[in-house]
């Protein structure tokens, strides 16, 4: 749906962003799109729905490039950004505005959204509502648009803890077999139960794209040693709990998936875990 | 191009922008009009400034979206294609607003007549009211939509300020022209070319290119429209978050 072929971007002439990176988006999944500040992570993902253009490589919609951006690309596609805009209007008028530019948009599932947000009795002008309140809106309707790709920037930004609950359980029942989401955070914990897909950008490349499945297959996180077995350590940290260890999963193990943990792993292996999950 | 985006674009810009206009533009401009019916000696020069202004910065406000990344984002998502944007940008500029601003001004004479015929019952309502303050000439149009045409590309080009900086533009483009062309003709003039010759008589006879071809001006305002619009067109395609 999605492809990134051998894509090169950088702001500033003398530095690249990316050199090279290659990106595959399947439909039915949930994307966690990882990396540190700076990564690029907001820029890769407006390459991808053609709001900046690659200097070389390509970023195709379907299989037209994004950069063309046609109705037909735009209107499969929801952009939820970190830094949300709204216009002066109201909850009913944004919908009546915006709504019609989506076919599949529907009403009911984004009242249902908002009543499960709280936000169905807000009346004021969408503009004037708490960075959160406007953060509920807008996830209540990018939702709703029922876009086959959802991608969003940070969206638990800004939610107070009930609401990053709601938000979970809201993403969760969203979820089918054509619809890709793309979510890109820094607040792993709030993607935990999510996401079936990790994608890490670091120092220009994609290190890791892989999803949950085939990352427990390959990797055990373990804690204190509990489940052990030969076979290399990643990444050890030490907590008060106790010491938390990412190895290789030579037995096939089952162990629960730590975003952190996988991460740190990820940046401090970077070539191995390329290879490991190519 | 789909018509139906194009009805899309239009209807989610009223629902934004409709209170705005109404109130912050056609109101004001219907006020100037009204009051400038008790003005001694009666001018309209007031009223056509105001429309002039209101009119040629309208771009601005159009695409004031793209002043800021988030907007600019929000703005570039909205699915519909960028000619289907740069088109929907056009009608109102050139036909909304321009209609909406003569409908307020016909309004404001009408009712200011109106009030003024309280206070002076011998007032006659004559055609001049009307040709007193709209365009005279088909020249004046074509200026008019050259200007707001330039507004246009320089809101999508310069994004930030775009009206300021289209004025300081324009006046460095013409300062710097008329400082080559009034060197290079004076110091030939005087240099080179006696009394009575024919680039002399280019410089005394101000009228000389226009005299035997009145439609230069037009056909170079209707080129410059098009220039414009087709430069706002690619620019669009270009323009990123």
């Amino acid at each position: 749906m999605i492809k990134l072929k051998n894509v090169e971007f950088g702001y500033d002439q003398n530095r690249k962003l990316f050199n090279g990176v290659n990106w595959q988006l399947e439909p039915g999944h949930f994307y966690g799109l990882l990396g540190r500040n700076g990564a690029g992570k907001t820029t890769l993902l407006k390459i991808m729905t053609g709001l900046l253009f690659p200097q070389a490589g390509e970023a195709l919609i379907g299989d037209e490039p994004a950069y063309k951006r046609t109705a037909e690309q735009m209107s499969d596609i929801y952009f939820l950004q970190e830094e949300i805009y709204v216009p002066h209007l109201r909850v009913k008028q944004f919908e009546a505005a915006f709504a019609p530019f989506y076919p599949n948009f529907s009403h009911e599932q984004f009242m249902k959204y908002l009543t499960e947000m709280e936000m169905d009795n807000m009346t004021g002008f969408i503009d004037k509502f708490s960075h959160g309140q406007k953060k509920k809106v807008m996830i209540a309707f990018a939702l709703a648009t029922n876009v086959p790709l959802l991608i969003m920037d940070e969206p638990t930004n800004g939610l107070d803890i009930p609401s990053k609950s709601i938000f979970r359980k809201i993403m969760a029942s969203s979820a089918d077999e054509q619809k890709t989401v793309i979510i890109s955070t820094h607040q792993v914990r709030d993607l935990h139960s999510l996401i079936d897909a990790v994608s890490i950008l670091d120092n220009g490349r994609m290190i890791l794209n892989a999803s949950v499945e085939v990352i427990s297959d390959k990797l055990l996180f373990d804690m204190n040693d509990e489940k052990t077995q030969a076979g290399k350590v990643f990444y050890t940290e030490e907590t008060p709990r106790g010491v938390h260890q990412v190895k290789e999963n030579l037995k096939h193990l089952d162990s629960p998936l730590d975003l952190e943990l996988l991460f740190n792993a990820a940046v401090q292996n970077k070539n191995e875990f390329t290879e490991m999950f190519q | 191009m789909n018509i139906n985006n194009i009805i899309k674009l239009l209807k989610a810009y009223f629902y934004e922008n409709w209170q705005n206009d109404v109130i912050f533009n056609f109101v004001v401009i219907l006020a100037i009009t009204m009051l400038s019916m008790f003005m001694s000696p009666f001018d309209t020069g007031v009223v056509s400034f105001a429309a002039v202004i209101l009119m040629v910065y309208y771009p601005c406000r159009l695409f004031s979206k793209l002043q800021n990344p988030s907007s600019r984002m929000h703005y570039l998502m909205v699915p519909a294609t960028n000619e289907e944007k740069v088109v929907t940008g056009m009608i109102l500029a050139n036909i909304y607003y321009v209609l909406g601003i003569v409908l307020s001004i016909a309004i404001g004479l009408l009712l200011g007549f109106g009030l003024a015929k309280i206070f002076y019952p011998d007032l006659m309502f004559t055609s001049d009211l009307f040709k007193s303050a709209f365009p005279s000439s088909w020249m004046s149009v074509l200026l008019l939509y050259t200007s707001i045409a330039a507004t246009f590309f320089a809101a999508i080009y310069f994004k930030k300020s775009p009206f300021w900086k289209l004025l300081l533009t324009g006046f460095v483009i013409s300062t710097v022209l008329g400082i080559v062309m009034s060197v290079t003709v004076w110091l030939n003039a005087k240099a080179v070319l006696p009394a009575g010759s024919f680039t002399r008589n280019f410089i005394k006879t101000e009228s000389y290119i226009y005299s035997g071809n009145d439609w230069f001006p037009y056909v170079f305002c209707c080129i410059m429209i098009v220039y414009f619009y087709a430069m706002s067109f690619l620019r669009m395609r270009e323009t990123e978050a």
